[in-house]
């Protein structure tokens, strides 16, 4: 599903150069669940922000589904990413002003769904995460766990291919983590690619396969 | 379709955005409405200046010409020098195929003497006019009762009158209908037979130029009869209608070189049109109007560049939402168009705010003054264009901004 190949990404800081990718070559098979750890620094966030087209690599080539998206116009990414790709955050980035329903179907907005089939897509992505009985609560009305409950159905509502998870636990106690962590598991179990940047060895191990990042290269 | 949906759908997240921000959103168009308000009462303002000296200019007829003869030519010859250059027997001529741009003529006489006006013991200050039939049509001039003057009372010199309202309440009393009633005009009697409607010519009088006379302190008699008072056939100039106001400027040249030819150039004829005063009024109230636009934009302007702050303020602060939003599938176009259908919004709702209360200043003034403030129905269509323009104009940088962000940046920042 994935396919990376000498990926490089620098920023640039004052006018001097620092490299954050130095060469990845990566592939995901559809199905997977890959687990992405390293020490902060190491440049896995912007990996997955490669992955999920929320950001563009300096050099090298990847291609999603056989697609190259290196060099595809900011359109199509933004296809990708309301079509192919579901993101989870470590913060949730639930939209604080709208109920958990009208966060849920807010990606099918830019599919030009229309809003009875939006609402019952959100209702069906709500159920499956098990937070039907929350659909009208706003984002502070619900702890942390209830919020990444409501990112994960966002994610999941587009019926995407990948999902791509950025410390998904992180923010969370162990007990909520835990929930979430099963409902990956599960999605993973039902078929989901699922890519997952995290820092916890323990989450790590549950993964079909654990790529270590250091100083920007896969170890 | 869908695309379409997703535009329509993005104005409804625009609207929603807008309302949770309600007071700040107010504000901004209120600036707008400022603005736009002020521009409509500038345009009806400027209208409604028009149409009242348009209705000032409307009692002389505004497709009315004068004929007169120009006396700075004064020949040394005495005859030449005392003569008005018109008489009556010029009229056949005037009224013939010399002139195919003049619709109808009257001679007018002024009295050469100021002759007593009385009726019993009260009396009139009015001035004498000498006319003919033609006259009452030419100068737009309406009948309160009574009738006007027929070609026989011409003709034949009958003693009657057309009297101003002024005439009438100095020489009857107010529950007198004066029409069959005597007058009596330097020692003759005469009848009056209609009495002139009403004349406003505040505005002109007001700027001292009134035509040198109160048009409703008249008294119009058959030329004929102020001839044989003055005792020549004189005429002191011509009152004539051309057939369009367009054709008005050529309309006083025929008459005037049919005189001139006749007279073989002894006299220089000089002529005055209400056309050319139509032209100059609309002069002096479109660089009114365009002086006023100029101060009244300068509100909308500043009304725009609050729009533009807001929206930029908005921008920064939803800079996270953005980035979520291009996470979960939102292209540059949907961001842009997002931020500029609020920017829109705002400023025409203030569009719509500022013409209505401008409609509640200019029909307050209305009332206060009773000068009319019309505003136009192309006056309203340009309000709400210019409101949609000033709103696309100050939200476009900010939304552009909000849409060239990387998704990676947006989500970024805090």
């Amino acid at each position: 599903m994935i396919q990376m190949r000498a990926i490089h990404k620098s920023y640039w800081r004052g006018g001097t150069e620092l490299p954050v990718i130095r060469g990845i070559d990566l592939d995901i098979s559809a199905g997977e669940f890959v687990a992405i750890m390293g020490p902060s620094g190491s440049g896995k966030s912007t990996l997955m922000n490669i992955i999920g087209c929320l950001d563009l690599a300096d050099r090298g080539e990847y291609r999603l589904n056989g697609e190259r998206v290196s060099g595809a116009p900011f359109s199509r990414l933004a296809e990708l990413r309301g079509q192919t790709i579901g993101f989870v955050f470590q913060s949730f980035n639930l939209i604080t002003s709208r109920s958990a329903l009208e966060n849920v179907a807010l990606p099918l907005l830019y599919q030009g769904v229309a809003r009875d089939e939006r609402m019952s897509l959100a209702t069906q992505a709500l159920q499956r995460v098990g937070m039907l009985d929350r659909a009208s609560h706003q984002p502070n009305q619900l702890s942390g766990g209830q919020q990444q409950r409501v990112a994960i159905a966002r994610a999941l509502v587009n019926r995407p291919g990948l999902l791509i998870a950025d410390e998904p636990t992180g923010a969370l106690d162990s007990r909520n983590g835990d929930q979430v962590l099963q409902l990956f598991n599960d999605l993973h179990n039902e078929g989901h690619t699922l890519v997952m940047v995290t820092h916890d060895p323990l989450i790590g191990e549950r993964a079909d396969r654990l790529i270590m990042l250091h100083d920007g290269r896969v170890i | 379709m869908n695309r379409l949906r997703v535009f329509i759908e993005l104005t409804g997240e625009a609207v929603i955005a807008l309302w949770q921000n309600r007071l700040r959103s107010l504000l901004s168009v209120l600036g707008i409405a400022i603005g736009i308000a002020a521009v409509m009462t500038v345009s009806a303002v400027s209208s409604g200046g028009k149409q009242f000296v348009l209705k000032e200019l409307e009692t002389f007829g505004l497709r009315s010409l004068w004929v007169f003869r120009d006396y700075k030519d004064k020949d040394p010859q005495s005859r030449v020098r005392d003569s008005s250059g018109i008489d009556s027997r010029d009229l056949k001529l005037l009224k013939g195929a010399c002139c195919p741009a003049v619709k109808r003529l009257s001679p007018v006489l002024l009295a050469a003497n100021r002759p007593i006006v009385q009726n019993g013991n009260r009396y009139s200050s009015a001035q004498l006019k000498g006319v003919d039939a033609n006259y009452t049509g030419i100068n737009n001039d309406r009948l309160t009762m009574g009738r006007g003057f027929r070609p026989g009372d011409i003709n034949g010199r009958r003693p009657v009158a057309l009297i101003g309202e002024t005439v009438s309440q100095d020489l009857y009393p107010q529950s007198e209908n004066p029409i069959g009633r005597d007058l009596r005009i330097g020692g003759r009697r005469y009848q009056v037979i209609g009495v002139l409607e009403y004349k406003s010519r505040d505005l002109l009088a007001s700027i001292g130029s009134d035509g040198g006379e109160d048009a409703n302190n008249r008294i119009l008699l058959p030329y004929t009869l102020v001839q044989q008072m003055n005792g020549n056939q004189q005429v002191s100039y011509l009152q004539a209608e051309a057939v369009s106001i367009a054709r008005a400027e050529q309309a006083a040249d025929q008459l005037r070189l049919a005189l001139q030819r006749r007279y073989r150039g002894s006299y220089q004829y000089t002529k005055i049109t209400l056309a050319s005063y139509l032209k100059t009024v609309d002069r002096i109230l479109g660089g009114i109007t365009a002086m006023g636009v100029v101060a009244a934009s300068t509100a909308l302007l500043v009304g725009g560049i609050g729009v533009a702050g807001i929206m930029s303020t908005a921008v920064v602060e939803r800079i996270r939402e953005i980035g979520v939003r291009m996470a979960i599938g939102a292209n540059r176009r949907h961001i842009l168009f997002q931020f500029l259908a609020e920017a829109v919004l705002i400023s025409l709702a203030g569009g719509i705010a500022g013409l209505l209360f401008g409609l509640l200043l200019g029909g307050t003034l209305d009332l206060l003054t009773g000068f009319p403030l019309m505003p136009t129905l192309s006056g309203v269509l340009t309000g709400l264009i210019v409101s949609v323009l000033v709103g696309l104009a100050s939200g476009y940088y900010p939304a552009r901004r909000a849409a060239d962000f990387l998704p990676v940046e947006a989500l970024r920042r805090v």
